[in-house]
């Protein structure tokens, strides 16, 4: 039987998955890396982190770095503009 | 190997499907081809070019055309001028090498409703003379795919793009080719593909490309790097341009680049692998008829609001992982993603449900455009 997914994550070495419902603070989502204690509200589409970050760790999504941490980010948290930054430019840079 | 039943073309390649095209030189004489095709069922190969179109501009307008005729999806051709104009249907003619080819001039024939008539005649003479082309057992290693997205929503990169991304990877691994175009769409991610180029060369190409858009745009004081995420896309949870250009390119799967095509630009003979495609500054169904002018046979295009249009030349299998839009679109969807989210389907199995549906579409399955006749075939200008 299988129940509705909850998050999904794209690529093995990502460290953050991305919420398919809508999650609750509090609830208990299952992820390829196990069970994750949801912190803050998560809508549809938006990211939580799969481990702790701290200031200047790259986010990891699709296998890349996407961003980087811009806030100490907890296992669980929310994920995006308001602790992210954008590193296009570092990425274009580095070929 | 894995096979498909396939035509077998004169130059080589090999077609999905075994058009009769009628093709216009210049805009001046598009209705008379469209109707020719109307009253027929031919394919109309149309599009809005004329003759002040100069350089590189009417290059592409040129490559185009004869790109078209010669693609292995067509199994005639019968070109439609006006006589004044600067490309020559006789010589767009000439290009449908090893297949009934024939041209017209509406002022030759005296006038439209003339050249309509006699349009009429040939196509018909046209589909007689291809209307028993046998199709035959063919590798897919024979197979170029190309790929876009558009109207895209959260669930495009979430799931459609990856779903399509595990599909090049599987015709990849069985020596095909898949394209990669929408050079804009690349520019958060043109760093990382680099890396996955070949040799540097390619790499320095991609970044050239993408940084080409952008300086098109910094000349009308805008920047992709600036308006990118939008706030739609931030509301719907994308946080960085890297994200969004990632889930973009994830529909061209994970290998390595082999090279860099030019709008337009047919792939080498012999060529497979995955390689990007600058469409430069085309949109929609100037990417799709870039792509597949290219070379491609059938157009994989995800979805995520739903749009209806396929490519004239092409099969376009329509994908959508939203469910709303197998509700309110689903005429004109071909493959539903959403038990992906929805009933945690593996992306490996959506991208084997997948694969056997580009096997079959390239088969000759219709597709829902094809079906319901909303397809188009468009050329973009090359910018000054």
């Amino acid at each position: 039987m299988s129940e509705r997914r909850q998050a999904i994550m794209i690529d093995s070495q990502d460290n953050v998955a991305t919420a398919i419902q809508n999650l609750a603070q509090g609830s208990l989502v299952h992820t390829e890396r196990g069970e994750i204690t949801i912190l803050n509200e998560i809508p549809f589409g938006h990211k939580f982190a799969l481990r702790d970050m701290a200031v200047g760790d790259y986010v990891f999504k699709y296998g890349a770095a996407i961003g980087r941490a811009t806030q100490p980010i907890r296992q669980g948290d929310h994920v995006h503009v308001h602790n992210v930054e954008d590193i296009t430019d570092e990425v274009r840079k580095e070929v | 190997m894995t096979t498909f039943m396939g035509y077998r073309r004169a130059d080589g390649r090999v077609g999905v499907r075994n058009h009769v095209a009628v093709v216009s030189t210049v805009f001046c004489c598009a209705s008379v081809a469209q109707r020719i095709a109307q009253a027929t069922g031919a394919v109309a190969i149309t599009h809005e070019g004329g003759c002040l179109e100069l350089g590189p501009d009417r290059e592409h307008t040129e490559q185009v055309l004869r790109g078209a005729v010669a693609h292995p999806n067509v199994g005639a051709v019968l070109v439609v001028g006006l006589s004044c104009e600067q490309v020559q249907a006789e010589e767009i003619a000439r290009a449908a090498v090893g297949k009934p080819a024939h041209s017209l001039l509406v002022r030759d024939e005296g006038g439209t409703e003339r050249a309509i008539e006699r349009g009429i005649e040939r196509v018909r003479e046209l589909m007689e003379q291809v209307a028993d082309a046998p199709r035959e057992p063919i590798g897919v290693d024979e197979l170029i795919l190309a790929t876009q997205c558009g109207s895209s929503d959260t669930s495009s990169g979430l799931a459609s793009n990856p779903a399509v991304g595990v599909l090049a990877d599987k015709l990849l691994a069985a020596g095909g080719a898949v394209f990669l175009g929408e050079t804009g769409s690349l520019y958060g991610a043109a760093g990382l593909m680099a890396r996955r180029a070949v040799t540097p060369e390619v790499g320095q190409r991609i970044l050239d490309i993408t940084d080409a858009v952008e300086r098109f745009y910094a000349r009308m004081g805008k920047s992709l790097r600036e308006a990118n995420p939008t706030p739609g896309n931030i509301a719907g949870g994308l946080t960085t341009l890297v994200e969004k250009s990632l889930g973009g390119v994830r529909k061209g799967g994970t290998a390595p680049i082999q090279g860099v095509l030019g709008p337009a630009e047919q792939l080498p003979v012999g060529k497979k692998g995955l390689w990007i495609m600058d469409t430069s500054l085309g949109l929609g169904m100037h990417i799709a008829t870039d792509l597949v002018v290219g070379g491609a046979q059938v157009l994989v295009y995800t979805t995520g609001r739903g749009n209806p249009v396929g490519s004239a030349l092409a099969p376009t299998i329509k994908i959508t992982a939203t469910p709303e839009t197998i509700g309110a679109l689903g005429c004109n969807m071909d493959f539903d993603a959403s038990p992906v989210l929805v009933d945690g389907e593996s992306l490996e199995a959506c991208g084997q449900r997948l694969w056997e549906k580009l096997l079959r579409v390239a088969s000759g399955e219709l597709t829902k455009a094809e079906q319901l006749g909303h397809t188009m075939f468009a050329v973009g200008r090359v910018p000054v």
